[in-house]
This record gives structure tokens, sequence and C-alpha cells, in this order.
């Protein structure tokens, strides 16, 4: 058994990868499997709390790369998810404390064990999305329905390719049906159009991200939230499974089309 | 009537003369976005564009106010694109032959041209 790595990145900043690579850890380990997050923003931290494990952090990632903790050590076990482990960021370096082949080093070591490693990319294209990047098995980008998310998840489109690590899967968060209906937001559609990757989650735009962001408890755990639901279902894709994409309020059926578009 | 029913298909974004917003983001998204990819930086658009502009002053009058270039989608293989537009100048239009006659009397040949 080895685990496969996915990278959640993005390009632009505040498009949701932190919130995406949370809930996707818990709904993987939801559904039985070995999942360890890696937070690989270091000097910007945030991770383990929007996981509510920020009060047991101990070791992070720059103290495994240099040699002051086993790997395991660092590894925060999940409050509800015996299989689910964080390994935090390091709050007060930069990113050139960690290299990609130490990033390499440190998914080889756990694929062994576990079914399942997300890294969560910073923001930008510089040297901690290289780290993110580097040993991922596929790519993960997050997007939002405007300009310059849409225009970054294209740059980072272009990387991937050259670096033979594309073409990813698109997630297009915070849609809101209701301004897709009108024409006043990019649909999924339009922005399959303009990137041309297959859409793997359609998440819409839900306040129950935020409450629960406040309180440290991914989403996809309240069965209330459509977020929720969205983010579950894209854990069901990465397990292989053909989801459907869910309708969305008010959409006539609309992204029953894009079911037809993009497959499972 | 319909004055009012112009304004609630504004309102609601159903106008069919005006594009969406969303429709205005797409196209300007897929023109930026050929951009990026062509590879070709502003400075170097900026150079493109003055050379061939030198260049085909040469041979007609310009109007150089209304000159555009944009890096667009080839429709036939979907790569990136250089459209120019370059309009000539009206009052060549209407004297048809003014710069021949000018070369005519004046042939050059030699690099260190007038211009």
């Amino acid at each position: 058994m080895t685990a496969t790595v996915f990278t959640i990145t993005s390009g632009k900043g505040g498009v949701g990868k932190t919130t995406t690579t949370a809930n996707l850890g818990v709904a993987l380990a939801r559904s039985n499997k070995r999942v360890v997050v890696i937070d690989a923003d270091i000097g910007l931290r945030n991770l383990d709390g929007i996981m509510g494990l920020e009060n047991r952090v101990v070791y992070d990632i720059v103290d495994i790369v240099e040699g002051r903790c086993q790997l395991r050590q660092a590894m925060i076990k999940h409050k509800h998810f015996p299989d689910l482990y964080l390994i935090p960021a390091a709050q007060t370096r930069d990113k050139n404390a960690v290299s990609p082949s130490d990033m390499i080093k440190i998914c080889d070591a756990l694929r062994p064990n576990h079914d399942y490693v997300l890294i969560d990319s910073p923001a930008g294209i510089e040297r901690g999305y290289r780290n993110a990047v580097a040993p991922a098995d596929d790519v993960l980008i997050v997007t939002n329905p405007e300009y310059s998310a849409v225009k970054d998840a294209d740059r980072i489109i272009g990387l991937l390719d050259a670096e033979n690590k594309g073409p990813g899967r698109l997630i297009i968060n915070r849609i809101r049906p209701e301004m897709v209906k009108s024409g006043d937001m990019l649909s999924p559609e339009d922005i399959y159009d303009i990137l041309g990757i297959k859409i793997i989650g359609i998440v819409p735009e839900d306040h129950l991200v935020l409450t629960a962001s406040n309180k440290g408890i991914p989403v996809t755990l309240n069965e209330n939230s459509r977020a929720g639901v969205a983010f579950r279902n894209i854990a069901r894709r990465l397990m292989g499974e053909e989801v459907p994409f869910m309708k969305l309020e008010g959409s006539n059926g609309f992204f029953q089309r894009l079911l037809g578009l993009f497959g499972s | 009537m319909s004055n009012v029913n112009h304004f609630f298909d504004r309102l609601l974004g159903r106008n069919k003369t005006t594009p969406s917003s969303s429709q205005v983001l797409t196209s300007r998204l897929k023109l930026v976005l050929m951009q990026d990819r062509s590879n070709i930086s502003s400075e170097k658009l900026k150079a493109l564009r003055e050379e061939i502009l030198a260049v085909i002053a040469k041979y007609v009058e310009i109007d150089t106010n209304n000159v555009e270039f944009e890096i667009t989608q080839d429709q036939h293989n979907g790569g990136a694109m250089l459209i120019a537009e370059i309009p000539f100048d009206k009052l060549y239009d209407e004297h048809k032959g003014t710069p021949e006659a000018k070369q005519k009397t004046e042939p050059t040949f030699s690099e260190d041209d007038d211009a």
C-alpha cells in the first residue's frame, strides 16, 4: 500500500486552499482512509488552526528537516479521526528552511503507511510553491470565479505543464448560483472554457464555511452545509468514485449539463 | 412600458445588447491569458509594433492614431495570433498615387532612407 500525494495550490492567495485541504483531509479520514495533511506555508502557519489543532503543535516541518525531531513526533493526531495526522508549518521561519528534495523525502517516508498525503501550498509561484509541488502525484488547483483567481490558475497550469506535473484538476470554490444565473459571475462552463482542465469539484459559497473555521471544525463535518457536501463529493472523486455534480439551487439543471461535459 | 421592461432586463442582466459582466470577464480573461501564454512581454510587443509601423510607413501613409495591435486566439489552431489593425491615412485614400509619385521623383535604394 502506498499513498497518493495531492498538492492543493492556486497561485492567488485567499481562494480557499487551506479550507480545501482541511476539508478533503477530514472527508477522506471519515471514509476510513489513513491521511496526512501537510502545511507547506512556512512562516504563515494556518492549517493547524483551521483543523482546530493549534494548541497541540510541538514540532513542525522545519524541525523534521533540521533533525530536531523524528517525523512521527511532528505528526499531530486529529481529535476525532485517529488515522488523520497533521504536519504543521513553522511559524517563525521562511520558505527557504525547506527544499523540494526535503519535501520529497518526507512524503516518501509517509507513503508506505498512509493512503493519502495532502499538501497545502502557500500562495505564489516561488520557493514555497515549488516545495509543495515537488512530491505531488497529482495537483488540485483551487480557483474562484473572478479575474485574478482564474488568471493565476492559468499561470499555475502552465508551470505544472512545464514541470511535467500537469495538467492537474480544478476546484471552483465560492460559486454563487444566483449570480451565475443572472450573468454576473463566471459559470463553471466559462472557467472550463478559459482554462481547459478537468473540473473535480464545484463548491458553492456557504456562510457555514466561516463559522466552521471560527470553531476549528472543518465544514464537511456539518451535514447541513452545501459546501460540506461538495467537499465530501470531491473526496469521493479522489477515491475513484463517480459522483455527479450536485444540483445547485436555481440552476435549472445547468450544473447537470456539466456532468455530461466533464464526466465523473 | 417597454422602457420599464428594458430597465428590469438591465437590472437582471438579461439585456441582449450589452454583454453580462460574466461575458465581459470571460473575454477579458481569454485575451489577457492569450498574451500571457504567448510569452511576449509588453516591451517586446511595443518594439514589434514600432518596427512594423516603420516598415509600413515606408510604403503608405498610416493613420497612426487608430492603430491597434492585439494578441488573440487563432480560431483554426487554437494558438496565439497577432492581429494588427493599421488603417491607411484618409488623405492617402483620397489622393491615391501621391506616395508613388513621390517615390518616382526620389527613388531610394540605399539603407539610409530619409523616412
